[in-house]
């Protein structure tokens, strides 16, 4: 698979489409003011599952560790936020980024044991301990309410989980920019590359693995946080659900592993797919990300995005004009 | 609590047999991790359309499972020959193969998972021999265990024999060590890799066809067993033959415990919490090299 993501030497058209998205996320404020319904809870969704996407790219696409669990923090996320607000009485907004918190140190404490394990070990073992998350959340009903789930006091209403959310993805998406652009970006790429080598160069990549994880947990568990207090209920199946770490791999590899653009693409496209199909037949829905999943790993393994560009600079070629600066 | 001898010895041969059928499961995924290094993620799902096979035969033409495991075999064999020739071949040789192979069978997997649901629903199934248990000195063992963890034991102890003392198995253990150097004696590496799939997921159709006479028959058990199954083969070791052994025979041991002590509920952490702990001290499991 030819470079994955990373496209250097690109940083041109890297900022003017970066500044594309903050131009058209800032556009995202606007419609809550003028409409208050179906499509805000649809564009609100969408922004979740974005979000998530996104999470998984900072770990998975940087680094190269494929992260199978990655719901498990979603689940704490959701789990924090429930047990803070139903039984500590928090501010939902708080016990969110409470969550997040949980998230992050979760990610740490697991990332000292899983990320020591390598490749399709790891893959399999982060799935593993997103179910033991799952049966402990089904078991200890003291806590979680067990299979019956917790119920959150209803305050919250769209509006907020619609901003709430947004900023979460403007969030995570810059920090994966940032990330992407720093010293750490280059560490991990190097790290996915041949972690012997990276290491071999001086890059401590426990620290940037855990560290890189842990980011990428924070930003899951605070959507999972304000995803609770917007359903205002939450259980074992639903928070620690598989489906979520399938959206967020079929979304992020769909746009581009390891691009900041993909998982955002890949994620409005998915989702919106999902909202048409899920409620008519869900197993269709599945069996398309299935499907999706292998056409394009066996068909544009670089993405979607890279694949734009390359249509882009074509039409260059054979005298189509486009406007410079889109 | 303490347990009696007999209780003890009936958990002792009930582990035994289970395991023998995971082994079996495990040895189908090795085979193919073996030759092709990929993991094939949509194994619990090839184990799953291998008991909808032998369900269906059973329930519509009364066909027994024992003697349907042949036709699961076989229509197993053929889409693992499809999985080799469109999902696995043009991947061959590309620096990230392992991570895309991993995914491309998650995908696979969860297609074929959902299709079944899809086409026969969530409904329980599963194909009830009705024959009473069978009583040997002081315990009693229910019969499909009895006959699939033999059929298990049997069909592995053959492959094994496969494998060490016919060319074909020496052919691919050559292929596993080094595609290169086995080109270089004369052996076809595709070939003999398309062989092998083709093997592992007859096996993993003949596991199915057991495994219909013992647990319920759901699409669920197509990403369940998955799990298990790759669970199996990473905590004895990728691509070892005593590893799908040792890591069968925990899981079976795990799970005929861990219902007893732990009860049903805790029961799935038993055998997830081993995987962890064997990770976390040997990250490539008991019998894996690397």
């Amino acid at each position: 698979m030819p470079k994955l993501g990373l496209a250097v030497g690109r940083e041109g058209a890297m900022k003017r489409s970066l500044m594309l998205i903050a131009l058209a996320l800032t556009l995202f404020l606007i419609p809550p003011i003028v409409e208050k319904g179906y499509y805000i809870n649809l564009l609100a969704i969408i922004f979740m599952y974005t979000a998530l996407a996104q999470s998984w790219n900072i770990i998975s696409g940087y680094s190269g560790y494929w992260s199978f669990g990655h719901y498990m923090f979603f689940g704490i996320g959701a789990y924090a936020v429930g047990i803070l607000v139903t039984k500590l009485s928090f501010d939902a907004y708080l016990a969110s980024v409470l969550g997040g918190l949980a998230s992050f140190l979760a990610a740490v404490f697991l990332g000292l044991i899983l990320l020591r394990i390598k490749g399709p070990y790891f893959a399999i073992s982060s799935l593993v301990m997103a179910e033991i998350l799952k049966v402990i959340a089904i078991n200890e009903e003291w806590l979680t309410g067990g299979g019956n789930g917790l119920i959150l006091p209803p305050r919250y209403a769209l509006r907020e989980f619609y901003y709430a959310i947004l900023l979460t993805l403007l969030a995570v998406t810059a920090i994966a920019y940032a990330i992407k652009r720093s010293s750490m970006g280059y560490a991990l790429f190097a790290i996915r590359d041949d972690e012997t080598a990276a290491e071999t160069y001086g890059i401590n990549s426990t620290k940037y693995k855990i560290l890189a994880f842990a980011i990428s947990a924070f930003f899951a568990g605070v959507a999972g946080g304000c995803f609770a207090w917007f359903v205002t209920y939450i259980d074992p199946y639903s928070a620690f659900d598989s489906t979520l770490a399938l959206m967020m791999i079929v979304s992020a590899v769909f746009g581009g592993i390891g691009t900041v653009m993909g998982p955002i693409i890949g994620g409005f496209v998915f989702t919106l797919l999902m909202e048409v199909l899920w409620v008519s037949f869900p197993y269709v829905y599945l069996i398309i990300l299935g499907a999706s999943l292998i056409l394009v790993m066996r068909f544009i393994p670089d993405g979607i995005v890279e694949r734009l560009v390359q249509i882009v600079q074509l039409m260059g070629k054979v005298g189509i004009k486009i406007p410079a600066r889109i | 609590m303490i347990p009696s001898a007999d209780t003890i010895l009936q958990l002792i041969v009930q582990a035994l047999l289970l395991g023998s059928i995971y082994v079996l499961m495990a040895v189908g995924l090795n085979v193919i991790y073996g030759v092709v290094k990929a993991i094939n993620w949509a194994h619990g799902a090839f184990v799953m359309l291998g008991a909808y096979a032998a369900y269906w035969l059973y329930e519509l033409y009364g066909i027994s499972p024992y003697a349907s495991a042949v036709f699961s075999a076989i229509a197993l064999a053929a889409i693992g020959a499809f999985t080799h020739e469109l999902l696995m071949k043009p991947f061959f040789g590309m620096r990230y193969f392992r991570a895309i192979t991993l995914v491309v069978t998650y995908g696979l997997a969860i297609l074929l998972i959902n299709i079944t649901r899809y086409m026969w629903t969530d409904v329980l199934r599963g194909v009830n021999l009705g024959v009473p248990p069978a009583t040997i000195g002081a315990i009693s063992i229910s019969r499909p265990f009895l006959y699939g963890g033999l059929v298990a034991i049997a069909l592995s102890i053959l492959f094994y024999l496969m494998l060490k003392r016919t060319q074909i198995g020496r052919a691919a253990r050559a292929v596993s060590e080094s595609r290169k150097h086995a080109m270089l004696v004369g052996i076809n590496p595709n070939v003999m890799s398309r062989f092998m799939v083709i093997s592992g997921a007859a096996m993993a159709g003949v596991t199915g066809s057991l495994i219909s006479t013992i647990f319920a028959v759901t699409p669920e058990m197509g990403s369940v067993l998955g799990i298990k199954a790759i669970t199996i083969v990473i905590l004895g070791g990728l691509g070892s033959y005593a590893g799908a052994l040792i890591g069968g025979l925990m899981i079976g041991f795990a799970e005929a415990s861990g219902t007893y002590f732990l009860g049903a509920r805790y029961q799935p952490l038993l055998y997830f919490l081993t995987l962890l702990i064997v990770l976390s001290i040997k990250p490539t499991g008991i019998a894996g090299e690397e």
